[in-house]
């Protein structure tokens, strides 16, 4: 996936290239290259993954001097790149908008301490939210972080800004973020893919503990300088508002940032490129000007803010009396703007009519596992081994194992573990107990999942860890994890495998079964939890790689599944193990051929043995 | 749609995750680029793509956002008759519809068993190239030239795969 088809055949040898269909993520990617970054990390994270996908495989491609590394979790990423951006080199972190979360502490110590050569984090939201826990607003985390925040509403302009990102970090001396939402991530768009010229740059790091190794004292220092640099910022063009439609004297202004304002401009054209309205775009929403936005309102009688998802830019107004946006409700309060919302938002605030539209019902369809997947063999041998139990799950394509029942909790990375624990603690003085077990993923038990283990073992907490292990960081399409190998873009480092990562947490009892064996893998749970008793925590490893793999599908063996007249239509399978190749009609099972890959586990669920299976030649 | 004559056309794509509803408005993509015109389009990734509900928009023209607002859509490809019918609002008056479903039910403008196509090329994973033909029969695409951005686009060990089915679509779409 990593060649760019050319939209058109003829290429320039020398100066600009043919424009390419980029998706947005791979533009960021061609951006961050062409910027000059020496060293690039990321924990993938829907809508983020493919920057740093796309960096890895143009650095191999390209044989760069750059080191691109699938960083353990985002603070270790952003601790990386912040390091290599204080010898003079540059470097960028990509992560989602929750993945900042993670990384919050080292980026708020690194606006204090600012950097020397450039440093962009890329960090995509996601509001919908369609892939993520939370609709948060990294323009906001931006505000409380006191870094400056770039808001690009397409491909190219997230292009533009990344390699523009650089120079201006370097010039202030200070992080930047670039904040893609989905809709700019997940687009494509025709664009120049620009030169890609490493920078030769040594790295020259000043010792200065005053800075590098500020201790409280010189803290206070270091956040005026901050402040100062901040009001410099705020003289940039960036953050004054820019016209993009109308002539700027017109009695009504909307004012926005990111994909908003490409739908605004869309739905102004429809509307005849409407002259009675002026649009303006705010490139960097944190710092802002504050003087040139509220002079808005008095060039303009009124002024609406279109803005994702909180009302980042409409807070900074001095006098909003004439403003409305997402704080007197003329914008709603959650949810993405699509632009049909921004339509209607528009016809709300200007009072003309937006073309009559007809919503389409909100109902989409579940996605499930795959069909064959180890994971709905594992949840569902969980569920037999420990019946009445506490399922404490975690984030990944695993999350969904709660279309059958097991997985009862999803707070966020690694809680798994550490809420197994605190479910422990709730209920170990009641009468009866339930048995508790974490399920996590491997890659995420690596990212998060490492210390809450180690608490739980030195603070008695008693439940079985079950790491679903299908070799690889399947839901946000396949990257590596610490156990594979692969995490850098030269293969350098060697690899870490689950059993020595839970052995080193101090778990006595760790046991690897194939979940496709359901009968042997709730056996092996059930034998783990009865150790809980003496031991606190015992690990199951359920290892099947991921059947998203083709080669995976051809080398296991493949059965043709039949159901027989013994049948009764109770439903079982359906209900219970869900795979979305079979459904029960007419009080009698299916099985759908077009989407059975053939795995055979299902016999073992049937009670009465009505699900054949026969080895395909 | 012929290049040169195209005005700004939005195309809308809905099918299930699992179908490859991406290359297939990856291919388009690129054909209309190379009609010299501005393009943008909008994809599902993540947790939907796990089965779920997975919808692509290629917006032709001098847009600014990548999403189509509903009832604006020029034409609406649809990879699963039950998706097609969810999403049919995003269709404009007169908008055409090319669907992959087993029976004409006077619903879409073009219909065609394209899994039972799939099936008798023994590939039921190739929905998506089989409406692709179709689709740009349709819409007037020359195939020589769907051929190549199939050709180039397609992993080295779906090419003869992807192109037999592609084939197959512009047969049927031809009828
Ligand atoms: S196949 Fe077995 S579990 Fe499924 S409905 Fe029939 S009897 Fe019940
Ligand atoms: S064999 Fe059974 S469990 Fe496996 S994919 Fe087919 S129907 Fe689903």
């Amino acid at each position: 996936m990593s060649t760019h088809t050319r939209a058109s055949a003829a290429t320039g040898k020398h100066g600009k290239k043919a424009p390419e269909i980029l998706l947005g993520n791979e533009a960021i990617a061609h951006g961050i290259l062409a910027g000059g970054a020496n060293v690039v990390t990321s924990y993938p994270g829907t809508p983020a993954s493919e920057v740093c996908t796309t960096a890895m495989s143009l650095a191999s491609q390209r044989n760069l001097p750059v080191h691109v590394e699938w960083s353990i979790n985002e603070k270790t990423a952003v601790e990386v790149a912040f390091t290599n951006s204080i010898t003079g080199r540059r470097s960028a972190a990509i992560m989602k908008q929750v993945g900042l979360n993670v990384a919050s502490d080292p980026v708020i110590s690194a606006a204090y301490m600012g950097v020397t050569g450039g440093l962009l984090l890329v960090v995509a939201d996601d509001p919908g939210p369609h892939s993520s826990q939370t609709e948060q607003d990294t323009r906001l985390f931006a505000v409380h972080a006191k870094v400056p925040v770039l808001d690009p509403m397409s491909p190219r302009e997230a292009l533009e800004m990344t390699m523009q990102a650089f120079e201006f970090s370097e010039r202030y001396k200070t992080p930047v973020i670039l904040r893609p939402t989905t809709r700019v991530c997940h687009a494509r768009q025709l664009v120049e893919p620009p030169d890609i010229k490493p920078l030769d740059r040594r790295p020259d790091f000043r010792k200065d503990p005053s800075r590098w190794a500020a201790t409280p004292g010189p803290r206070l220092v270091l956040h005026r300088e901050l402040n100062a640099k901040l009001r410099e910022i705020e003289k940039h063009p960036w953050a004054r508002p820019r016209l993009v439609h109308g002539s700027g004297n017109t009695d009504l202004a909307v004012v926005s940032s990111g994909v908003a304002c490409a739908y605004l401009l869309d739905v102004v054209a429809e509307l005849g490129r409407r002259q009675d309205l002026s649009i303006y775009k705010i490139d960097m929403p944190f710092p802002l000007d504050e003087h040139a936005l509220s002079s808005l309102t008095e060039r303009h009688s009124r002024v609406l803010v279109v803005e994702e998802t909180e009302p980042v830019i409409e807070m900074r107004f001095i006098n909003r009396e004439r403003v409305s946006g997402r704080m007197d409700g003329t914008v709603p309060d959650a949810g993405e703007l699509t632009p049909d919302v921004v339509a209607r938002v528009l016809e709300e605030f200007t009072g003309a009519r937006a073309p009559e539209r007809t919503m389409v019902s909100a109902k989409q369809r579940r996605p499930s596992l795959c069909a064959g997947c180890s994971h709905r063999a594992a949840f569902y041998a969980v569920k037999r081994a420990l019946p009445g139990g506490i399922y404490a799950s975690d984030i990944g394509c695993y999350t969904l194992g709660l279309n059958l029942g097991g997985v009862d909790t999803c707070l966020c990375m690694g809680a798994a573990v550490s809420q197994a624990a605190g479910f422990f603690h709730a209920f170990k003085d009641a009468p009866a107990p339930p048995p508790i077990a974490a399920i996590i993923g491997d890659s995420t038990f690596f990212h998060a999942g490492i210390p809450p283990t180690i608490n739980a073992m030195v603070t008695g907490a008693r439940f079985v860890l079950v790491v679903l292990d299908n070799a690889t960081t399947a839901m946000t399409g396949h990257q590596p994890t610490p156990a594979t190998g692969g995490m850098t873009n030269d293969f350098s480092g060697r690899t870490l495998s689950l059993e020595e990562a839970i052995a080193g947490c101090g778990v006595k009892t760790i046991r690897v079964h194939d979940p496709y064996d359901v009968t042997g893998f709730a056996d092996v749970v059930r034998q783990a939890y009865a150790r809980t008793e003496t031991e606190g925590v015992t690990a199951v490893i359920a290892r099947h790689p991921c059947i998203r793999d083709r080669r995976v599908l051809q080398a296991q063996t493949r059965y043709a599944m039949r159901i027989t007249e013994d049948c009764t239509g109770c439903g079982l399978c359906v209900r219970e193990f869900e795979c979305p190749a079979i459904s029960v009609m007419d009080k009698r099972a299916r099985i759908d051929a077009s989407l059975c890959v053939g795995c055979g586990v299902c016999v073992q669920v049937c009670p009465v043995k009505a699900i054949a299976a026969e080895v395909e030649s | 749609m012929n290049p040169g004559t195209c005005s700004d056309r939005q195309i809308f794509m809905v099918g299930l995750g699992g179908q490859g509803i991406l290359l297939l408005a990856r291919a388009l993509a690129v054909w209309a680029a190379t009609t010299g015109r501005e393009v943008i389009t909008s994809e599902t990734h993540g947790m939907a793509m796990r089965g779920g509900t997975v919808t692509a928009s290629l917006k032709v023209g001098r847009y600014a956002g990548p999403l189509i607002p509903p009832g604006a859509a020029d034409v609406l490809i649809g990879l699963d008759e039950q998706e097609a019918l969810t999403h049919l609002p995003m269709l404009r008056q007169g908008g055409i519809s090319v669907v992959n479903a087993a029976t004409d039910t006077g619903t879409f403008s073009h219909v065609v068993d394209a899994a039972g196509v799939a099936r008798s090329l023994g590939a039921p994973g190739s929905i998506n190239m089989i409406m692709l033909g179709i689709a740009a029969q349709v819409l007037g695409i020359d195939r020589a030239d769907m051929e190549k951005i199939v050709e180039e686009l397609s992993p080295a060990r779906a090419k003869r795969a992807n192109l037999k089915a592609l084939q197959a679509g512009f047969d049927c779409g031809a009828q």
